[in-house]
């Protein structure tokens, strides 16, 4: 829960995430008569690196943990950054491309986060046929293995313009968000990253790391949407 | 409607259009800025030389005035480098121990015109930094000119003398040969001296009287005009100061000259005008430049919905964004929005190495 004292960027990110829970449907408290949902496995992609597909994903698989007090998992899918993996302190362990290669059980690479029901599974060692990797069969039952043992599997996937193992990785997924970060990713290439996942379920997009230098009372006299 | 990104765009690089708004009259401003100048003036009568159709500096045309005339004259001298010179000597703002490079850069500097006030009247105008300078450099002109005329005419007339004087040699031996002639004559008939003698009517004697008569007229006439010369080459400097003389002596100014409100306000003005142009321009530029998705307006024909929009994260407060401070933290803590969705979760470690 918020408190007063935590810091208001902290609340920021909360208070727009729990907006993209409602908007993407992942907030199941709403309903009058609750019961366990279907768990979901979310994939967080971006047309280019450095839109925050990684901070949108981390964030998303926390708050949906502490939101919801579900198990979730974070998987870090991108075999290109490894990201999650040096967020949470676990750079250099084995991670998804040694389970999806036969080589480590998915229970030894998954980490739990301290105080939190949320767990970690980093990329590991970049595997050398990625695309392979993303179509087998291995990878779909690996899913459906975390999602047997989570509500929420998210899977922070590579930058679709970069990896074509995106759109394969992201048809494993039971939804997609995809992520532009404002006043950087353009129009164009986010009409081609989603032709590329059009055989995908896109859940919708988020606009990272908006800000705006209009004052308020300009965007009030202006009728100035954000 | 207006465009909430054209709003966006002018708002988020706003420091970046008030430059040129503040810079471009400044530069006017600095390019336009003049020391206080002084003007002085003299004027000076000026008329034809008396039995003389030309000025004694250039030529003249009949269908000018006087005045009109003299200024032609005038303004060419000071499109020379060499009067000018001669000028700044005069007027004693070069002294002769300066370098000719800098007596040359003085004298290109120095604003002087010469213009017609009336069929008679010339007036002269010097501009300087100082009103002792000022009325130094008007008097010097007038000086310079006056002299200039005057050894023209000395020139002219000393040229003319001695043409004369040449001339008039050569016509009093011819002269003298004639009546040598005469008296041959004359001796050898005595008779034709008497005029009622029938030999006085002698055509050789007739002839040789007509030569003499002749001779003695252009004699005369050489006479008389090397006596004009004369005349103009001892009267030189007086026709020259009779000719071109001063009516008002170089002034003093007494306060600098005023600065136009045109070059006051105007110019700035018109910098700030430019100012607003150049940002009108940038922002124009920029916002039809922008393909970038700023706004969910960005998004609209994207058959796709919008989830929601996750707000810039930065270390420090609204205070520090706009400032180096901010831009130093940011840089300091590039991972800071990264880290601050790990700690949604309470907690960013992870048990490294264990099973769950």
């Amino acid at each position: 829960m918020a408190t007063a004292t935590e810091p208001k960027a902290r609340l920021d990110l909360k208070e727009a995430l729990r907006e993209i829970h409602i908007m993407a449907g992942l907030d199941n408290t709403s309903s009058s008569t609750p019961q366990k949902r279907k768990p979901l496995a979310i994939g967080v992609t971006s047309a280019t690196f450095g839109d925050g597909k990684t901070t949108v994903a981390i964030a998303l698989a926390a708050s949906l943990s502490e939101d919801f007090a579900a198990d979730v998992t974070l998987v870090d899918a991108d075999f290109h950054t490894h990201s999650v993996g040096r967020e949470y302190g676990l750079q250099g362990e084995d991670g998804l491309s040694e389970v999806l290669a036969g080589t480590r059980p998915l229970e030894a690479v998954t980490h739990r986060v301290a105080r939190a029901k949320m767990s970690v599974i980093t990329a590991g060692s970049t595997p050398a046929d990625p695309a392979r990797m993303a179509r087998s069969q291995h990878l779909t039952d690996l899913i459906e293995n975390m999602k047997s043992a989570n509500e929420y599997v998210v899977i922070d996937l590579p930058a679709g313009l970069h990896s074509m193992n995106t759109p394969v990785l992201a048809k494993r997924c039971d939804g997609v968000v995809v992520v532009v970060r404002a006043g950087h990713t353009t129009k164009q290439d986010l009409e081609r990253l989603l032709h590329l996942l059009k055989d995908s379920n896109v859940l919708g997009i988020v606009v990272n790391r908006q800000s705006s230098s209009v004052p308020a009372w300009v965007k009030r006299t202006l009728n100035i949407k954000n | 409607m207006i465009s909430g990104k054209l709003i966006e765009t002018i708002f988020h690089r706003l420091w970046l259009l008030a430059i040129p708004l503040v810079l471009t009259p400044l530069l006017v401003l600095a390019l336009t800025a003049r020391a206080d100048s002084f003007e002085s003036r003299s004027t000076v009568w000026v008329s034809t030389p008396i039995g003389d159709a030309q000025p004694s500096v250039g030529q003249s045309s009949a269908y000018l005035s006087p005045a009109q005339n003299q200024v032609q004259a005038l303004n060419d001298l000071l499109s020379t480098e060499l009067f000018r010179q001669t000028v700044a000597r005069t007027a004693g703002i070069v002294s002769a121990s300066d370098s000719p490079a800098t007596v040359a850069a003085v004298a290109v500097r120095m604003s002087i015109a010469a213009s017609a006030t009336g069929v008679n009247l010339l007036t002269i105008t010097a501009r300087a930094v100082s009103p002792e300078r000022a009325q130094a450099v008007a008097s010097a002109v007038v000086t310079s000119y006056q002299n200039r005329g005057t050894q023209e005419v000395q020139r002219s007339a000393a040229s003319s003398q001695e043409y004369y004087t040449q001339q008039l040699g050569l016509a009093q031996q011819t002269l003298t040969k004639r009546r040598e002639d005469l008296a041959s004559y004359l001796r050898a008939n005595p008779k034709a001296a008497d005029p009622t003698n029938a030999a006085s009517l002698d055509l050789n004697y007739r002839a040789i009287i007509s030569q003499v008569d002749q001779q003695v007229k252009v004699v005369d006439g050489l006479v008389q005009s090397l006596q004009n010369v004369d005349l103009r080459l001892a009267s030189a400097p007086q026709s020259q100061q009779a000719s071109f003389a001063i009516q008002d002596p170089a002034s003093r100014p007494i306060a600098p000259l005023a600065v136009s409100s045109t070059k006051r306000f105007g110019l700035p003005f018109a910098g700030l005008l430019f100012g607003v142009l150049i940002s009108c321009m940038y922002v124009y530029f920029k916002f039809r430049t922008d393909h970038t998705i700023r706004t969910s307006a960005d998004l609209e024909g994207i058959d796709v919905p919008l989830l929601g929009t996750v707000p810039d994260l930065r270390p420090g407060g609204t205070l520090a964004r706009y400032t180096p401070l901010g831009w130093y933290l940011g840089w300091r803590q590039r991972d800071f929005a990264r880290r601050t969705a790990a700690s949604i979760s309470g907690s960013s470690t992870a048990n490294a190495g264990g099973p769950v």
